[in-house]
């Protein structure tokens, strides 16, 4: 039970990011044409989205915080 | 200690030190990528490539869905679900190569420039070009972890290929993160 109750909270984890990612695209795009693609705002952006990418897609938490969470694979 | 905590205490050993190596290699390529993305800076100050927007807007979007359907898979696999894990790898490998695709045979054909065309055309084909080369090992690294994905190799205890191979492709995302807003979005049209 708690095996697939973790595997339905990482796959919404998932879903939630992508859907913030597709957003952040949209709005990116929108302040390229709106504000003649200013470097602040666009950089910001990325990191954002790259940031959202390492730290769920990546589980970058997982190698800079030794922890064993059960997937000794 | 007892023999099973100790052999999975070593194993989880093994997982960290590998994690903490892959995540060396993507240091060091970041450092390489970085520098391309100096160079568009320095020769376009201000400026982008002209470019079709709508064509960067599309593969972006299936780069970032791939990317999602490789968390997908990996996901599955850590809770032994093969079926899950097998069509989301395959789907990620089909994305990845649509991107390719359109990247190679339809955006640099149409492109207004060539890659002897002033700094617009260096920078624009030499960042796609190393972008889309580690794509393309992606792919291949996709299609090596389905093929042992269909032989029955991975597990729920035992699937690090799957889980390097979803950073990769991962890593070549964040990349493109970089690489679609410095060359379709920040600065106005160079002409």
């Amino acid at each position: 039970m708690s095996n697939h109750t973790d595997k339905a909270a990482e796959m919404r984890a998932g879903l939630m990011t992508i859907i913030a990612l597709a957003v952040f695209t949209g709005l990116e795009y929108w302040v390229s044409t709106a504000m003649n693609g200013a470097f602040v705002p666009l950089t910001l952006i990325a990191l954002l989205k790259a940031g959202l990418i390492m730290i769920v897609f990546m589980h970058m938490m997982k190698v800079l915080t030794y922890t064993d969470d059960g997937d000794g694979h | 200690m007892s023999s099973s905590t100790s052999t999975h205490s070593s194993r989880f050993s093994q997982l960290q030190m590998n994690r903490a190596g892959l995540w060396l290699f993507f240091v060091s390529e970041a450092f390489m990528f970085a520098g391309l993305l100096a160079t568009r800076f320095a020769l376009l100050p201000g400026e982008r490539p002209e470019l079709n927007q709508i064509l960067g807007l599309f593969i972006t979007v299936v780069l970032l869905v791939s990317s999602y359907f490789m968390y997908r898979a990996e996901t599955a696999i850590a809770h032994d679900d093969k079926k899950t894990f097998l069509s989301s790898t395959l789907i990620a490998m089909i994305m990845g190569t649509a991107f390719l695709v359109i990247m190679v045979f339809v955006e640099w054909p149409t492109a207004h420039f060539r890659p002897w065309d002033g700094a617009a055309g260096a920078v624009f084909y030499s960042m796609t070009g190393m972008h889309a080369l580690h794509v393309l090992t992606g792919v291949i690294f996709l299609l090596i972890v389905y093929m042992n994905g269909r032989r029955g190799v991975y597990s729920a205890e035992s699937h690090w290929g799957v889980e390097a191979c979803a950073l990769y492709w991962h890593f070549v995302d964040v990349v493109w993160v970089f690489f679609y807003t410095a060359l379709y979005l920040i600065g106005t049209v160079a002409h």
